[in-house]
């Protein structure tokens, strides 16, 4: 029998019982992880993208904790789900007066310093076994998407390289009414407009009194979703109708309504089908101003991203169909197609690039950052153009414990990527290490933009020529 | 304890049909399903996979099932696999993993854990249900020999060779092949014990035929019929609560 170091911490009331379910078992469960992570990138500062903030070499630290504690009958609970992360960060890199890659010397960056994330706080009652409410924050994902949910218009976004790593939600009132083969689910979603620290201290409206330090961004607006949603378990498929209605939530759509849907089913016994569809008139994307871009007099410094499609009344559709199929040696092959209807055209990805030009010299004087409530990611999938594609093949046991994938995300317009392989290794139940890569595919001159002498594909503004990360994980 | 009066009158009149003559093969699939899936019971086991190199992973988990035929499983351990939860409604199959804080679709032929069982194996185990059963000559007196075709694709094997004792109608091991022909599995029954008056074997071994060296033993910790869960357990938006 291997080692085992699993340590469960249970305030047994009366004792278990057998086959005791959640919320009739021990007063208080806790687990978690602890987590090092160390990783090198090979900074590339002749880019768009400033880097002056950017460590070669990061070390990050994360302290999890996922809490329960039950408080009687009626499946009446509190979950938490908490992480304490401390980082640091060494060997900056910059380009000089002449166009040299130069070092810059260690500095505070703010995104750097330690911070916390209670990527879930809520309190659930069952009052009823056909009725749920629950208040706090939870992570939300109604979408059938495996990498990336294009409907998901209420959490921090996945990592497709590694979608179990983004646990955070958003803070919200649920009430859900789930009956045997249909569940109805009603949302109400304040946005958090200030945090210290990740926790929150404004929600739906800025204070009246200006902040003491920053700068003040206060409206008089509510910040604010709501969300209807029918699930419904069809012809042994999961289908999901939602109604979004929101006004300046995480974005700058006001008094909007979208609708989404969600399919999954298997067929062919073992091919898994899903799609996702979001039906939005006009679009909250910030698109790159071209008088600014282009450095003529008409440009407004204030503004040089705006959200111009905001009120259009066009419907700019985002769209995610996939499958996935587990093979007999147990390896899963996943693929996703992503269509976003609202993508950058050539012309606007040719304007980005130019703004990002200028802004370099200002954004790397200044640096800064702040935190989001979200989980930091190995990788942020926000693709700009308007198809993408998002493929994975694990395959486990390539020895005992050992488990090799390959994550592909790629623009399909200019055919640049980025390509994430990874070895883990399970060395005890408790224990897993791994090796992970980041590859940045710049493209194969195909749809490429040209700004001066540089050609640019979507993911040659990926402001890195490689990174490579060593994982610990130890869960107790 | 309704369920437990109608489960031992089932299988009263089970046996004493094979009193009077050789039980068909259906009835002895019915006796097969009453002692290794009964109606609705609530369950332990701890299952350890031994792997390739010698070493081994323990799992424990919990087993609801209601009286229609629907499955909830939740794991104890080990912590990397605490918190995960799974559904069996009908044909669908559902994982609840909670680093990804929401449940997905899974197929009945995927392995369970990664052990040598797979969640057909666990999850939906109505052998009247999925397969069509005829009895073909044994090769030992004391057994009789039943050999199950899949009426579906959507069943966990195309087929399984099965064999159950004469006196205590009860599994002693079995076969399951691809539809290819191909042997996938073999499991083997042991350590007969009593759990809350139902008499089936507490102890599993499953031989993963391709791999060797490998293969997962299923331990019935505890099981106890008397307990049919609230309908809500058995829905999807139900996971992780």
């Amino acid at each position: 029998m291997p080692l085992r170091l699993t340590v469960t911490m249970a305030l047994t009331v009366g004792g278990a019982a057998l086959g005791a379910l959640p919320g009739e078992g021990p007063l208080v469960e806790v687990n978690g992880s602890v987590v090092e992570r160390l990783s090198f990138t090979r900074v590339d500062p002749f880019g768009p993208v400033a880097t002056r903030d950017t460590p070669s070499l990061l070390e990050l630290g994360e302290v999890n904790a996922q809490l329960r504690v039950n408080l009687g009958d009626k499946r009446f609970f509190v979950a938490a789900d908490a992480s304490f992360f401390y980082q640091a960060g060494w060997l900056f890199h910059d380009v000089d007066a002449l166009g040299r890659r130069v070092r810059v010397a260690d500095h505070d960056v703010p995104a750097l310093r330690p911070f916390v994330v209670p990527s879930e706080l809520y309190v659930s009652l069952t009052p009823m076994p056909w009725l749920n409410v629950l208040v706090g924050k939870k992570r939300i994902t109604w979408g059938s998407g495996f990498a990336f949910n294009p409907t998901d218009l209420i959490n921090p976004p996945k990592d497709p390289t590694d979608p179990n790593s983004q646990r955070a939600g958003n803070w919200l009132v649920r009430v859900e009414a789930p009956f045997e083969k249909a569940t109805v689910s009603v949302l109400f979603a304040p946005q958090v407009l200030s945090t210290q620290q990740g926790l929150p201290y404004a929600m739906l409206r800025y204070p009246s009194y200006p902040p003491a330090d920053g700068v003040d961004t206060r409206d008089t607006a509510a910040h604010y979703l709501l969300a209807a949603r029918l699930y419904l378990l069809l012809a042994d498929a999961d289908v999901n109708l939602v109604y979004f209605f929101s006004n300046r939530y995480q974005n700058d759509f006001t008094n909007t309504s979208q609708v989404a849907l969600s399919f999954s089913r298997y067929f062919l016994t073992d091919y898994e089908l899903h799609a996702e569809a979001l039906l939005t008139q006009g679009s909250a994307r910030s698109y790159p101003s071209h008088e600014c871009a282009m450095g003529t007099t008409a440009c407004d410094p204030a503004a040089p991203f705006a959200a111009t499609k905001v009120g259009s009344s066009a419907f700019l559709p985002r769209l995610l169909v996939g499958t996935r199929r587990q093979f007999a040696d147990e390896s899963l092959l996943s693929l996703e197609y992503y269509y976003q209807a609202d993508g950058y055209s050539p012309a606007e990805l040719d304007d980005l690039v130019r703004l990002l030009g200028r802004a370099k010299t200002a954004a790397s004087s200044t640096g800064g950052s702040s935190t989001s409530g979200a989980l930091p990611q190995r990788f942020s999938f926000d693709p700009l153009r308007r198809h993408s594609l998002i493929a994975s093949y694990t395959k486990p046991r390539i020895f005992d414990d050992w488990t090799a994938s390959v994550v592909l995300i790629a623009g399909l317009e200019d055919l640049s990527g980025v390509v994430a392989p990874s070895v883990s290794w399970s060395a005890r139940e408790w224990l897993t290490l791994g090796l992970y890569g980041f590859l940045p595919v710049r493209g194969l001159g195909v749809g490429e933009v040209k700004v001066g002498e540089r050609s640019y594909s979507e993911y040659a503004l990926v402001p890195y020529d490689f990174r490579v990360m060593f994982e610990v994980r130890a869960f107790y | 304890m309704s369920s437990m009066r109608s489960f031992v009158a089932l299988l009263l009149a089970v046996s004493g049909s094979a009193q009077g003559a050789s039980p068909t093969a259906e009835e002895l699939v019915k006796t097969y399903d009453a002692v290794m899936s009964p109606g609705a019971f609530r369950a332990q086991f701890d299952m350890v996979a031994h792997r390739q190199d010698g070493t081994t992973r323990q799992y424990s988990f919990k087993v609801v099932k209601s009286n229609d035929d629907k499955v909830r499983s939740y794991f104890l351990g080990p912590a990397s696999a605490k918190g995960q939860e799974m559904l069996k409604v009908g044909d669908n199959l559902w994982v609840y993993m909670p680093n990804l804080k929401r449940a997905v679709r899974i197929a009945s032929r995927e392995s369970f854990q990664g052990g040598d069982f797979n969640n057909g194996d666990i999850l939906r185990v109505s052998y009247v249900t999925d397969y069509t059963a005829t009895l073909v000559p044994s090769d030992d007196e004391s057994l009789w020999a039943l050999d199950l075709v899949g009426k579906t694709a959507e069943t966990t094997y195309d087929r399984v060779k099965l064999w159950m004792r004469k006196d205590k109608k009860l599994p002693v091991r079995a076969e399951y092949y691809a539809a290819s022909g191909k042997l996938l599995r073999s499991a083997t029954f042991g350590d007969v014990k009593t759990f809350h008056g139902l008499e089936r074997p507490s102890h599993i071994v499953m031989r993963n035929e391709l791999a060797t060296k490998r293969f997962t033993e299923l331990t019935t910790v505890d099981m106890s019929l008397d307990a049919e869960a609230p309908p809500q357990l058995f829905v999807l938006d139900d996971l992780g609560r």
